[in-house]
């Protein structure tokens, strides 16, 4: 099976968007941390001249989707591309 | 058998409840009698489904994973109530409460770990595993040794989070309903015990269900009114919640909580990191048919979380402006019952007694509803890990098998009730940590590298295992929570409350010197299974699906 040429495609594939989502959710986060950690004054400043919403709490909302985003368009590859390549290769359909 | 025993048992705990709160009544302890009413209720429902779920457990599998028959959407809302804790809810309103922003840095980082599960572990770990996460780890390695590591590790984490939740039960308790400390927390342990014993996992995750349901619709019905209360103008809220604090503008801003980059950097790598390991979470992937519902079931809870936690933040903020000014929520100057139960006062504010009733209730169920989990977990880890697969060598007995996950309950239950008891007075902050901690620093690593690393090997496991356990019990003992507060030195010997940045790389970087060197035959075998493992967690080929065991 390891050398079958259709498992090693979706292997790469999969491989391909698991890191490439797990490290845009690693960015997400640690956009969010440096906020505390870092760069605090850009954190603290209001959204505008009226508001005293600050950029932190708008973009510690914008983290959270962002990381829900992330799932969907990982649930959605796998269920549109993915899984059926899968499905394929499981039963013996080599050609993908 | 075990249904006379359940029915008897039943009636005791009935009979407890309905004296105990006689009892507060009598004693005109500040009772809430819609709290009890609904608690109550809560309690009959999740018995009678104990009651139902005991039929259907006739098996190890249906006992530790409900046959694998639970659906993805069921699943997914179970995880949910699974991790949701009375401590996050109360614990990051209570920290928004006194700190504004840094709060939410708990919120943030208990969130960020679930997108990494979905990605890269729930479709492997639901094809390489059957009941624990040990049988995952243990596909490829030397059962033997990585068995014993893994166990330790889903061991440990099990007893602190245990404890952790009994204190909290037990104060929260004693708190809302007037129900003295020791008879609160022994009264989560049986219903603990009836609900697993009777049910296991099957009764466990509909208690989780039910309870996933109650704190979001009640933490939702809190937000609508909160809402309607300042007429849908975010920046009222903010604005008045600035004009009341002591501190201001700056509740707004980070910097209140750290001053320290790696104090913020290490809390959430332990946050994120601790989700991933933990065992009564991923037991929970083994309990649907396959790895597509396992992977749905992440979503799921992702998106409910998601949701609760975006809702707690403005619970979080709104306690500030409804809570703090407020004098019949104060004594001597201070929160009635500390920040930690600021969200409940909130309740009063917004919706009187009945709305407050009923979330001190919910508060209640879902200490229930997380100690039941964590008991499958543990109770799994040793009649299957340790009896079935270490001692039986994979052909166990099956009703000493059952006898032995039935009692391991009783056990792990009297043990956090007793801890529970005992630590009733100390300072427990350090024991919320230490799961997180040991999770991100032992159980993490060995999972993910056991899944994704061809080098991998039993030794490198075991070593690396060992390090990230010592140093996180090292590095949180010799830290600001148990060598000021406890020891009470001057200062601490390690200046961080969660030390998973160094431990979780402590780990690693062991595991990889020990693998690397080891050119044992045995992990010459392990790297040759890396092949076979790989086409089993891709393919869910020639893994023996849960139910049919």
């Amino acid at each position: 099976m390891n050398s079958n040429p259709a498992f090693t495609k979706l292997l790469k594939l999969r491989s391909r968007v698991r890191f490439t989502l797990t490290a845009l959710l690693i960015g997400a986060h640690a956009f969010f941390v440096g906020g505390i950690a870092f760069y605090h004054d850009f954190f603290a400043r209001p959204m505008s001249d009226e508001s005293t919403i600050t950029v932190g709490i708008v973009a510690t909302v914008g983290v959270i989707i962002t990381m829900i985003l992330l799932e969907w368009v990982y649930i959605f590859i796998s269920i549109r591309w993915l899984d059926p390549m899968q499905h394929k290769i499981a039963n013996g359909e080599f050609d993908v | 058998m075990v249904n006379s025993m359940f029915k008897r048992s039943l009636i005791f705990v009935c009979l407890l409840i309905v004296s105990t709160s006689v009892w507060a009544v009598a004693e005109g302890a500040s009772v809430n009698t819609s709290a009890i009413f609904i608690f109550v209720a809560f309690v009959a429902a999740t018995l009678w489904i104990s009651y139902w779920a005991s039929s259907q457990t006739n098996s190890s599998s249906a006992f530790y994973t409900a046959g694998g028959q639970i659906s993805a959407g069921q699943n997914g809302t179970a995880i949910a109530g699974d991790f949701m804790s009375a401590a996050s809810f109360l614990g990051i309103s209570g920290l928004i409460y006194t700190a504004g922003f840094d709060g939410l840095i708990l919120a943030i980082g208990a969130l960020a770990g679930w997108p990494i599960m979905l990605f890269l572990m729930s479709e492997r770990v639901r094809n390489l595993g059957r009941f624990t996460i040990t049988d995952v780890v243990s596909y490829r390695l030397q059962q033997r040794p990585i068995r014993m590591i893994a166990t330790l590790g889903t061991i440990s984490v099990i007893i602190f989070y245990l404890i952790a939740q009994m204190v909290g039960a037990g104060k929260l308790v004693e708190l809302l309903f007037g129900i003295p400390y020791s008879v609160s927390v022994s009264m989560v342990g049986i219903l603990v015990i009836i609900y697993v014993t009777a049910g296991g996992m099957l009764a466990t995750t509909w208690v989780q269900i039910i309870k996933a349901v109650l704190l979001l619709s009640g933490v939702a019905l809190m937000c609508v009114l909160i809402l309607v209360a300042i007429n849908f103008d975010m920046d009222s809220l903010f604005a008045k919640a600035v004009d009341i604090h002591p501190r201001g503008e700056l509740i707004l801003q980070p910097g209140s909580l750290f001053s320290d980059p790696i104090q913020a950097i290490t809390i959430a790598v332990s946050m994120m990191f601790g989700v991933l390991g933990l065992p009564h979470i991923l037991m929970r992937l083994f309990t649907v048919p396959d790895m597509q519902a396992a992977k749905k079931s992440v979503f799921y809870a992702s998106n409910l979380m998601g949701l609760f936690y975006i809702m707690t933040i403005l619970i979080g903020f709104a306690t500030i402006v409804f809570v703090s000014g407020e004098t019949q929520y104060h004594a001597d100057g201070k929160l009635i019952g500390g920040s930690n139960v600021a969200a409940i006062h909130l309740a009063h504010a917004l919706g009187g007694d009945l709305l407050m009733g009923f979330m001190s209730a919910v508060a209640f169920s879902t200490i229930l509803a997380v100690v039941a989990g964590l008991t499958v977990a543990g109770s799994a880890s040793i009649s299957h890990d340790i009896y079935a697969e270490l001692l039986s060598k994979g052909e166990p007995d099956a009703r000493k098998e059952f006898l032995i996950s039935r009692v391991t309950v009783v056990i792990l239950c009297s043990i956090a009730v007793g801890l529970g008891i005992l630590f009733q007075n100390q300072n427990v902050a350090f024991i919320a940590v230490m799961p997180m901690v040991i999770s991100a620093s032992v159980n993490f690593p060995i999972i993910i590298l056991a899944m994704y690393w061809r080098g991998f090997t039993t030794r490198g496991a075991v070593v690396g295992g060992l390090v990230g356990f010592v140093s996180s019990i090292g590095l949180i003992v010799g830290g600001p929570k148990v060598w000021v507060s406890i020891v009470g030195a001057e200062v601490p010997l390690f200046p961080y409350d969660y030390p998973a940045l160094f431990t979780m790389t402590a780990a690693f970087i062991t595991m990889y010197i020990f693998s690397v060197t080891d050119r044992s035959a045995g992990a010459d075998q392990d790297r040759l299974k890396f092949e076979e493992q790989l086409v089993a967690a891709e393919l869910a080929s020639n893994v023996a699906s849960a139910s049919s065991h």
